[in-house]
């Protein structure tokens, strides 16, 4: 049961799940493939559920970013102060274009970044964010307002530079 | 229902999308078997390496063994030898008396 799943996961889900589990850790690569890893052993050793009650990738997507937290978690008590300060401050961008997406995105909190992720780049509908969340409907709302609102402000501040966003 | 209102937001998605599709996506059932892969490696050399241990230090054992029944046969030798020299030179005694 649970290997048919994670063949069904792995064919369907496994690039897009790879891009929300880099976004959930900040761009890193290394740590992406740490959490995908641990979300298909979960799945493989029967830990992670599918119980049809959502859809498989709004469940695959949950799953992945509770994983994240906790691996950030894990790794926030293990490393020290200083050590996370330059963990957070040199994040592994492949591209300064990265660099400039994640960035922008970073000013957001993160609960506002993920939900205009969701939205805009895996496109959920906002009921779909707020099951791949575990919040409400009205508290997606107000991060999804409120982070649209901040990123155009900060895409508009950054329209004279390279990136024309108009 | 959410995405279509807003333009330039929309835009740095669609052009962020764009560019997270030259980022390559790792095999992740295959890093998960070589990890299977080396973890049943490890086990099976730590078995060896207990085996080997194990016989190195049966092998120590009985060296040890035949070393110290070697130093008791000695005494026993030597003893007799004592014994023997002793019991001549009473019978060498007793002839020089007579």
């Amino acid at each position: 049961m649970s290997r048919e799943l994670m063949e069904k996961v792995y064919a369907e889900l496994h690039q897009d799940a790879y891009h929300w589990a880099r976004q959930c850790v900040n761009y890193s690569d290394e740590q992406a493939e740490d959490v995908l890893q641990t979300v298909y052993l979960k799945i493989l050793n029967g830990k992670a559920r599918y119980n049809n009650r959502s859809g498989l990738k709004t469940w695959l997507y949950s799953v992945i970013r509770f994983t994240a937290a906790d691996t950030f978690r894990s790794t926030r008590k293990q490393v020290s102060l200083d050590a996370a300060a330059e963990q957070t401050e040199e994040p592994e961008m492949n591209t300064l274009d990265e660099h400039f997406y994640a960035s922008a995105l970073k000013q957001l909190s993160t609960n506002q970044s993920q939900v205009l992720l969701l939205v805009f780049y895996h496109n959920y509908t906002l009921e779909a964010v707020a099951e791949v969340m575990g919040l409400s409907i009205g508290t997606i709302r107000t991060h999804y307002d409120r982070g649209k609102k901040k990123l155009r402000q900060i895409l508009e501040k950054e329209k004279n530079t390279t990136y024309d966003f108009k | 229902m959410t995405s279509n209102d807003d333009p330039i937001v929309e835009r740095f998605f669609t052009q962020m999308k764009q560019l997270d599709q030259e980022v390559p996506v790792p095999d992740i059932l295959a890093r998960i078997n070589r990890k299977k892969r080396l973890r049943r490696r490890r086990a099976y050399m730590s078995v060896v390496a207990s085996v080997v241990l194990l016989v190195v230090a049966f092998l120590m054992l009985g060296r040890e063994k035949t070393s110290a029944q070697q130093e008791v046969d000695i005494a026993v030798v030597e003893q007799d030898l004592e014994s023997m020299m002793s019991w001549q030179s009473a019978t060498g005694s007793l002839m020089e008396t007579k």
